[in-house]
């Protein structure tokens, strides 16, 4: 087990420097020369004088390997600051990274719950209308882009529901991030929850399909393995096959998906972050990318990156719990 | 200053909009994509003649997927023959926001096009681009798959962390890196599209070799010196084989609706292009006064990927034996 | 003929967009007559504010909705407008307009006591009100201008607006980095005045420094960030406007939210306090994301996304429709082979002739904005209306000129690049522009979308072919529309297509050292007619009209001319 962790912690670190590598390199193979950018952007025609102060500034006159050094060490110590406003990155990762956690979680809390159920209610109805509905249920929660899905449901809970005097109950701020108040860091106050609802379910609805046909699938195969086979001509009645020995194996690639998309829904949630004005951290990276900000691109991924590399550990982990059959040393 | 009016509440560009996500789900549509991995577990002898007419009898009897099979059936007639039978997709004609007449079935959009001619258009052009990003990625992830499976050792550890790595990157960085190599447009598209979905192919086709690679006739070929090249044509890649079909299934659809989402952050398809997702994304503004700009296009983006899904789904349950 | 002809045009349009749907309140009765004034009285307003009691909270979704990472609220670094509406509530410069009369407006001093010019208006005095204070206390002199001043033109800063700096003496060796302070910039902080040397005659001077780009810096703020940017904790905090920096988020996301300056002084208009307790700016991803929450009762104003003009109009009373100093228009690239010089002249006035604006002020607009008949926008002094031959849309004339040309040997050797940015509501007149060229002249193009910094990348030498822009006025000079968009000086600045006419120039050069408004007027016009007509350099296509929406109670949200409100004099009705 403790070996186990080592060389798994071991790994990560190794994506981690392989990941900051190529982005490090990706930023100097990207069409265009970083100080010009800095001096003002590509069109501006500025002063190779000013373009030589910004490169020493900005350590970009140093040899490649140098600054490969020295941003490692910004990257990994969270010192940068941004090429464009100055902000410092720390700050940044500690204003944003909880609000995308935050987001996540929720979202994860939605998928699971009604994706598991929805997953186990098509499987034992496979091929009756239910199971029908969920499926194109599912492919139109993939179908439809997130960004028209957050449209649509604003046009409910915002606008209908104020031009035609719905009870507040119903009503649903457009934007933002609202009060922020958090019990324990992560349970929403009331008021909270208005501003986390409807940007968590946009962010879960992909995910929800997924889960859904995931666990159906799973479920049908599970289902037909010899030991529920067996279990079901022993006369047990289907309810505990499907609790005791269906839902249990079948749980194992669900569980892998959840954990792996909490990774993913941390860090990449920036058309949700966006329209919803979420200030996560996906969004964040993205503008930093689009805005060749150096510093907070490097960083930012890196913590993106690095969530996404725990949540892969913890379900690699939780194999173990979930089937016994697997035993560390052969997890690769 | 410069800009003033609309054009400055789009300066930031990009910025507004935001990355791509990948893999498992994210915020952008991947339908399926990761769940495959975990699918793969067929561990059956491959395909005999006799295993696929199984399949296809098992396939056929099952409504959904035929029903799926027909959508693609009819959307690829759409794709072919469509743009004979309708109008050019960028006259445009004096009445915007038309609502659907006789002349103009769809209605006609903000700047007058016959909606209906763009959609038979933007269809061909989602399956067109479902159909190169499978094929691509396929090809990438069978090569690298099979590498890594089959050698193991350095070259399996070596290719596994590249494609954790790659997993872990934001992949707006990527695009925007492909878009400055091959500039803006269909092509672009279809290579960021493949190169983020390569990964989750090459795992499972990685994880196909690995299990097969211990099976007993495996074993005995080798043993018998049956030459690599042929255990791997003759007995292990019609093995991942089925996996694979499936994956390009729901791949297609992945890649229509990350066609959609690009085009929405202004990396994808560019205007007058008629592609479904900016038909989509450009609807928005009107969606209250001529909601048809949204639905049409709309209906179709949820049919085709809805037919490919289904044809992956029932494919998934035509090929497993173990089936009841 | 044509001039007549284009006033109507005009009058026509203006009417029908401001008195659309019967609510028609001013009398438009005298606007026909004569052939100079005529378009231009069509648009005289007098503003009016109501007194309002002091105190409230206002929530803004309109300035910032898609406002991104480019947004800073740095006085010298802002370059769009949208921004500018921050930087004008956080910062006053030495004068301002009067702008009671839209079609007179009035310079005032404002931090300046008054100030002088001497005779061939090379050299300005001003000299600064004693005892005003940042809102940090700290006070205002001489010297925190030319401080400011001199970061404007920094190279490093490398301000987009830094080429303003050109008008001072040696102001282009501080733009080109050779020197950190300027000469020609004397701030004497004993005697309250601050002396610059310009470079060359410009009567317009005392209107230029009205723009935010020269508002002061404080010292606080000038030893903490220097000659970088930065906004809020990170930044320029510290402001001397009617407002006060409470909390800024970050640049691009949250709330920026201003309080009252009790250290303010007042405005031209002899208001000393800001109405409202509170002003805060909701930053979204998209003008439709705003739109959305304000129909959803959210907020008190914002932004009318494309598309919706006759939706917003209709469904509430209260929209800013009036017409602004902001022009709209798609710039000839000078440079490019394909399309600049004499031997392509009919080739560009072809393209301009096959432009439908009907459709795309139909189609795009909504019919809401007026057709231009020039850069230059009526309510500007000196405006002329009709002064354009080539901007009417005319197939027959465009396609005979465009023959005209193929016979002298005129050939297009791949399809033209129609360059705008991204995203920004610029793709469907970008399609309408390529059917026309396409139906009328049977000229292939191809849309070419920019995705990041749009300004800064197509005024590079040879980015801009055909390639969208716009301007709003930063002062109501004629000069701010012909030096800043087409002036040699505002290459790699404001310039796009990097128009660099020898005569223009020169008609230029003559029109800011003309001392009397009249002549000066005419001498712009004239530079005007030599762009438009002679070297046919850009297309004209539309003026501005205003596109933001506000909730019943608000009381004050007029939008001048100049597009930047007043928002000391904003405030709510109680109830």
């Amino acid at each position: 087990m403790t070996t186990f962790l080592i060389r798994r912690f071991g790994q990560l670190m190794f994506t981690l420097l392989a990941g900051y590598t190529l982005l490090f390199l990706l930023f100097f193979a990207l069409p265009g020369d970083p100080a010009r950018k800095l001096a003002g952007g590509e069109g501006r025609a500025a002063p190779p004088a000013v373009v030589e102060n910004i490169r020493v500034k900005y350590g970009l006159d140093k040899p490649i390997y140098e600054q490969y050094l020295v941003r490692l060490k910004e990257t990994v110590t969270l010192s940068g600051r941004s090429f464009k406003t100055q902000e410092s990155v720390r700050d940044m990762v500690a204003e944003r990274l909880p609000n995308s956690l935050r987001l996540a979680t929720w979202a994860i809390i939605i998928e699971s719950c009604v994706g598991i159920s929805l997953g186990v209610l098509s499987a034992r109805r496979r091929g009756s209308v239910s199971d029908a509905a969920t499926t194109i249920g599912a492919a139109l929660a993939g179908a439809i882009p997130v960004f028209i899905l957050a449209f649509l449901i604003r046009q409910v809970t915002g606008v209908y529901a104020f031009k035609h005097d719905w009870p507040e109950i119903l009503r649903f701020p457009p934007l933002g991030i609202g009060p922020d108040e958090w019990y324990l860091g992560i349970i929403p106050s009331l008021a909270q929850l208005e501003y986390l609802i409807q940007p968590a379910i946009v962010l879960a609805s992909v995910s929800t399909a997924i889960v859904a046909r995931l666990t159906r699938t799973t479920m049908l195969e599970a289902g037909s393995s010899d030991h529920v086979r067996t279990a079901r001509a022993k006369g047990l009645n289907s309810r505990t096959v499907v609790t005791r020995h269906t839902l249990r194996n079948a749980l194992i690639p669900v569980v892998t998906f959840i954990g792996i998309d909490f990774g993913t829904l941390v860090g990449f949630a920036v058309l949700t972050e966006t329209v919803f004005n979420w200030p996560g951290i996906g969004s964040k990276v993205a503008q930093a990318a689009a805005a060749s900000d150096f510093p907070v691109m490097l960083s930012l991924s890196m913590v993106v990156m690095l969530v996404y590399g725990l949540a892969n550990l913890a379900v690699d982990l939780s194999y173990a719990k979930l089937d016994p059959r697997i035993r560390f040393a052969g997890a690769k | 200053m410069t800009s003033p009016g609309d054009e400055l509440r789009r300066a930031g560009d990009l910025e507004g909009a935001g990355t791509v996500g990948y893999g498992s789900s994210v915020d952008l549509p991947h339908i399926g994509v990761a769940h495959v991995d975990a699918d793969l577990t067929l561990t059956e002898v491959g395909p005999s003649r006799s295993l696929m007419q199984d399949a296809w009898r098992r396939f056929r009897r099952n409504r959904l997927a035929m029903f799926g099979l027909g959508l693609v059936v009819f959307l690829l007639l759409v794709a072919i023959i469509g743009p004979f039978l309708v109008d050019d997709p960028s006259t445009l004609y004096p009445f915007a926001k038309e609502q659907p007449t006789n002349q103009h079935w769809f209605g006609t959009d903000e700047l007058g096009r016959d909606v209906l001619a763009r959609v038979v258009y933007g269809i061909r052009l989602s399956i067109v681009i479902g159909f190169m990003v499978a094929i691509i990625e396929s090809i990438i992830g069978i090569v690298v798959g099979s590498v890594s499976g089959w050698f193991g050792g350095f070259s399996d550890t070596l290719l596994m962390r590249f494609v954790d790595v790659m997993l872990g990157i934001p992949y707006l960085l990527l695009a925007f890196a492909l878009i400055a190599l091959l500039g803006k447009g269909v092509v672009a598209v279809i290579v960021t599209l493949a190169l983020t979905a390569w990964l989750q192919t090459a795992r499972s086709v990685r994880a196909g070799f690995i299990q097969t690679k211990e099976l007993e006739y495996v074993d005995a070929a080798r043993a018998m010196g049956v030459p690599q090249r042929r255990i791997i044509w003759r007995h292990i890649l019609p093995n991942v084989f089925q996996p694979i079909v499936v994956l390009i299934a729901v791949g297609i659809g992945a890649a229509i609706l990350g066609e959609a989402a690009l085009s929405f952050l202004g990396v994808g398809i560019q205007p007058p292009d008629p592609s479904l997702g900016l038909m989509i994304s450009e609807s928005q503004s009107h969606f209250s006064t001529a909601p048809w700009l949204l639905i049409f296009p709309g209906v179709a983006i949820v049919l085709t990927v809805l037919g490919f899904l289904l044809i992956g789904d029932g494919l998934r349950d035509a090929f497993d034996v173990k089936d009841t | 003929m044509f001039g007549v002809f284009a006033i109507l045009v005009v009058v026509t349009l203006i009417a029908a967009g401001c008195g659309d749907t019967g609510d028609d309140s001013s009398d438009d009765g005298d606007s026909t007559e004569n052939t100079t004034e005529a378009a231009s009285s069509a648009d005289c307003r007098t503003l009016e504010y109501e007194d309002v009691e002091e105190g409230g909270e206002f929530v803004d979704y309109a300035q910032l909705a898609d406002a991104g990472s480019n947004t800073s609220f740095d006085p010298q670094v802002v370059q769009t407008l949208d921004e500018a509406q921050l930087t004008v509530a956080l910062f006053d410069g030495l004068t301002d307009f009067d702008y009671t009369d839209t079609c007179n407006p009035e310079l005032k001093p404002l931090v300046a006591e008054s100030w002088e010019a001497n005779e061939d208006a090379t050299e300005f005095t001003f000299t600064i009100k004693e005892g005003q204070e940042f809102s940090n206390g700290e006070e205002i002199l001489p010297s925190n201008f030319k401080i400011a001043w001199e970061r404007l033109g920094n190279a490093e800063l490398a301000s987009y607006y830094g080429y303003l700096m050109a008008y001072v003496k040696d102001g282009d060796k501080l733009i080109a980095g050779e020197v950190d302070t300027l000469d020609s910039i004397v701030a004497d902080d004993e005697n309250m005045t601050l002396k610059v040397t310009l470079d060359a005659p410009n009567a317009d001077f005392p209107q230029i420094v009205s723009f935010s780009a020269f508002s002061p810096i404080s010292k606080t703020d000038y030893e903490k960030i220097g000659n970088t940017t930065g906004w809020g904790t990170a930044g320029i905090s510290i402001g001397n406007g009617p407002f006060k920096l409470e909390s800024a988020g970050t640049a691009d996301s949250g709330d920026v939210v201003l309080v009252r300056n009790d250290n303010w002084k007042g405005n031209v208009l002899g208001d000393t306090r800001a109405v409202l307790d509170k002003l805060t700016f909701k930053i979204t991803a998209d003008v439709e994301s705003s739109y959305q929450a304000f129909e959803s009762g959210e907020g008190d104003d914002a932004t009318i996304p494309p598309g919706r003009y006759a939706d917003a109009i209709a469904s509430y009373p209260n929209t800013t429709k009036e017409p602004q100093l902001s022009t709209y228009f798609w710039d000839f690239g000078y440079e490019d082979p394909e399309i600049a010089g004499e031997e392509n002249l009919k080739l560009r006035q072809a393209i301009s002739m096959a432009i439908d604006r009907d459709e795309i002020n139909e189609k795009v607009y909504e019919g809401v904005r007026a057709i231009s008949t020039g850069i230059t926008p009526p309510g500007i002094p000196g405006f002329k209306p009709g002064i354009c031959d080539y901007c009417t849309t005319d197939p027959e004339a465009a396609k005979e000129l465009y023959d005209e040309w193929v016979a002298d040997g005129g050939e297009l050797s791949a399809p033209l690049k129609l360059a705008f940015n991204a995203g920004g509501g610029h793709e469907p007149v970008a399609q309408i522009v390529q059917a026309n060229l396409k139906t009328v002249l049977g000229i292939d193009s191809e849309l070419t979308p920019v995705i990041e910094d749009y300004f800064q990348v197509i005024g590079k030498p040879g980015a801009c072919q055909v390639c969208r822009t716009g301007w709003g006025a930063d002062y109501p000079t004629y000069g701010n529309f012909m030096v800043d968009q087409f002036g040699a000086v505002a290459i790699d600045g404001n310039n796009i297509g990097r128009y660099n006419d020898p005569e223009f120039e020169e008609l230029i050069a003559q029109a800011q050292s003309e001392p009397d408004p009249a002549a000066r007027g005419e001498l712009y016009v004239q530079a005007e007619e030599r762009l438009l007509n002679e070297t046919t350099g850009t297309i004209p296509l539309n003026w501005y009209v205003g596109d933001q929406v506000y909730r019943e109670g608000v009381v004050n949200f007029v939008q001048p001319p100049l597009v930047n409100m007043l928002w000391e004099k904003i405030g709510k009705r109680a109830g």
